[in-house]
């Protein structure tokens, strides 16, 4: 517990966390604003250019309108009715561009943006922790204090992951709040499936999150350079995608990291491969489960916790 | 039998360079080093002493031997012994970007020291008034008593320093010595790596000096200055021509500069002026050459290289791990 106290303390005193944290807070906050300007009620001027529009269109429609009035089978076929004519009017919010904002969407959208942001920023904010420690060689004089090196390497591991995974629950928190606050101010209220999306999109961004900061964290303990584990894991994703998308096998896009990161944070995703279509080129489609996704990605991540931890308890500190 | 602080038995460091070559950095090391005052560890760079502090700190692993650390078993002991163990290995190393009063109290707060004790250790390096600098600020010598400030944070019973006035000022090479000096006269067993040797001579009350990974002396530094091949005299004479002839005459062998002759082979510094004196040439100047820890070492050294050291000297303390 000491330890990791002390390794709270050197989290937050660092440079380079705060800046990459307050940067994420910045985008994020950016990410607002754009949400809410981009659902803006429209305003008088909008509305009337729009019922101008409605006129017009509807006026250059007219006389197709009514002769769908007079025989709707005609321009429907059998069994359509006037009020198949009525919908395919134009209607006023055809030219008011701007939909409502709606949390729901956005947890596809923006949510998942944020979501993505939040992720690369704990895998640099794991990587610099951890490489600060082996450039300034502070590594070797903690070791002449604290002799232990799995509790060390826990400490560490724990207080990066803890302390950026809280964090990004506090810039989502402070996000979606501030989105509701929104919404209510326009008198529209979020019903609670829609906070069930937003908390399950929310909590598996968290974990994607705390997976990949770890993930930083135990690259650069094994590599001792955040510069290497940026570059390997820039390599990694380059040619793991290329795999994937490259080799003459079914369903290869199943391993590729982005796909998988896609089906933990939707619970399962479709996806599109070439490699299992129908000679009629139907089916092209597959489901990637959540425990695929959670399978895969949870063992690349065992494997650099392993390799990581095992190698400091074992090698020479320089 | 004598208190050990620090013993190692057959230690040996053998690892592969990057060009594959295989290497040993510490070969069968016996080392001991008694409680109480400073004892030098001397040693020509890449001699091992550094990859041997490592070994016995638990930075590096021995590829065999056996090491203990205040009686202790290490690295199989090493949590419980470091508690009395303050260590400085070649470079302090602590984060750029914190203060020097930082970097001590998150030290101190890692092994539940009171954070009280932070301002007394800086007092004693003299670094009072310069805590709060970031450590990036501090110049090598502040960067060396921030890391013997480290040490004392635990109240040790064993200090080991690796080279810890390299790149110093000669003020600050000093200020080094005098804390050393101050920590060894305290109580405090102070293990001092250097490969300087009038540092070592001055500070050090006990020696070890080793030569490709291996032993080649131990004992007091008088006793190892005493085991020295005898030095010859420096003579002042106004012809140095003729004194040159009339000792070389005497049997005795006589180098000349400009002004001095340099005579060796004598056993009284009397039978000079006496030779000298018969002649009618009196000397104005005899300076017998007094064997230093420097020679010492070189011929220690040298002999080592040259294949006819026979086996390690030791002077005091012996016997095996105990």
């Amino acid at each position: 517990m000491r330890l990791f106290m002390v390794e709270l303390v050197r989290l937050a005193s660092r440079r380079a966390v705060v800046v990459l944290l307050l940067v994420a807070t910045g985008l994020a906050a950016v990410m607002l604003v754009s949400a809410a300007y981009d659902t803006r009620p429209v305003d008088a001027t909008e509305r009337a250019a729009a019922e101008q529009q409605l006129a017009q269109q509807r006026k250059a429609g007219e006389s197709d309108y009514r002769a769908c009035l007079d025989d709707p089978t005609g321009y429907y076929g059998p069994g359509a009715t006037a009020s198949d004519c009525e919908g395919s009017r134009p209607r006023l919010e055809w030219f008011l561009s701007r939909p409502e904002l709606d949390l729901v969407a956005e947890v596809e959208g923006r949510g998942r943006t944020l979501l993505a942001l939040l992720a690369v920023t704990g895998v640099l904010i794991g990587a610099t922790f951890a490489g600060a420690d082996w450039s300034s060689g502070s590594l070797t004089n903690q070791l002449l204090f604290v002799p232990r090196r799995t509790p060390v390497w826990l400490a560490k591991g724990v207080a990066v992951v803890g302390g950026t995974t809280l964090s990004a629950a506090v810039v989502l928190a402070a996000f979606w709040g501030s989105l509701q606050a929104v919404a209510s101010a326009r008198g529209l209220g979020a019903s609670a499936d829609a906070w069930r999306e937003v908390l399950l999109g929310s909590g598996r961004g968290l974990g994607l999150v705390a997976a990949v900061t770890l993930g930083g964290f135990a690259l650069t303990m094994l590599l001792r350079s955040t510069v290497a584990t940026l570059g390997l894991l820039l390599g990694c994703l380059v040619v793991g995608e290329g795999l994937a998308s490259g080799l003459p096998f079914e369903r290869m896009s199943q391993w590729s990291p982005a796909q998988n990161v896609g089906a933990w944070l939707s619970g399962g995703l479709q996806v599109f491969d070439t490699s299992i279509c129908t000679p009629e080129g139907q089916a092209c489609v597959y489901t990637l489960t959540l425990s695929h996704a959670v399978t895969y990605l949870g063992a690349l991540l065992a494997v650099a916790v392993l390799a990581s931890l095992v190698t400091f308890r074992r090698r020479d500190v320089a | 039998m004598t208190d050990l602080v620090l013993e190692t038995r057959g230690l040996r460091k053998e690892f592969r360079s990057r060009r594959g070559r295989h290497v040993v950095a510490v070969a069968d090391l016996d080392l001991q080093v008694p409680r109480g005052g400073v004892h030098g560890f001397l040693g020509p760079n890449g001699s091992g002493k550094t990859t041997t502090i490592r070994m016995l700190l638990g930075l590096a692993g021995a590829s065999a031997g056996e090491m203990r650390l205040l009686g202790e078993p290490v690295p199989q002991r090493l949590p419980a012994v470091m508690d009395g163990v303050g260590a400085v290995v070649e470079q302090p190393k602590f984060l750029p970007g914190f203060t020097g009063r930082r970097n001590l109290t998150l030290l101190a707060r890692s092994i539940g020291v009171p954070t009280s004790r932070v301002d007394a250790a800086i007092e004693r390096v003299g670094l009072a008034g310069r805590e709060e600098d970031r450590y990036k600020a501090f110049s090598l010598g502040m960067r060396q008593r921030l890391a013997i400030a480290a040490t004392l944070l635990k109240s040790p019973q064993l200090l080991i320093l690796d080279e810890p006035t390299n790149g110093l000022d000669p003020a600050g090479i000093r200020d080094i010595r005098d804390t050393v000096r101050e920590l060894g006269e305290s109580g405090v067993t102070v293990l001092l790596s250097s490969h300087i040797l009038a540092e070592v001579q001055q500070v050090c009350d006990s020696v070890s000096v080793i030569g490709n990974g291996r032993l080649l002396a131990a004992g007091t530094v008088a006793e190892l200055v005493g085991r020295a091949r005898s030095g010859g005299v420096w003579v002042g004479v106004p012809d140095a021509g003729a004194a040159g002839d009339r000792l070389t005459g005497a049997g005795l062998r006589v180098t000349r500069d400009r002004h001095h002759l340099y005579v060796e082979g004598v056993d009284d510094p009397a039978d000079v002026t006496r030779l000298l004196a018969d002649a009618g040439i009196y000397v104005r100047e005899l300076v017998p050459d007094r064997p230093d820890l420097e020679q010492v070492f070189l011929q220690l050294t040298e002999d080592h290289e040259l294949g006819t050291g026979a086996g390690p000297a030791r002077v005091g303390h012996g016997g095996g791990l105990s």
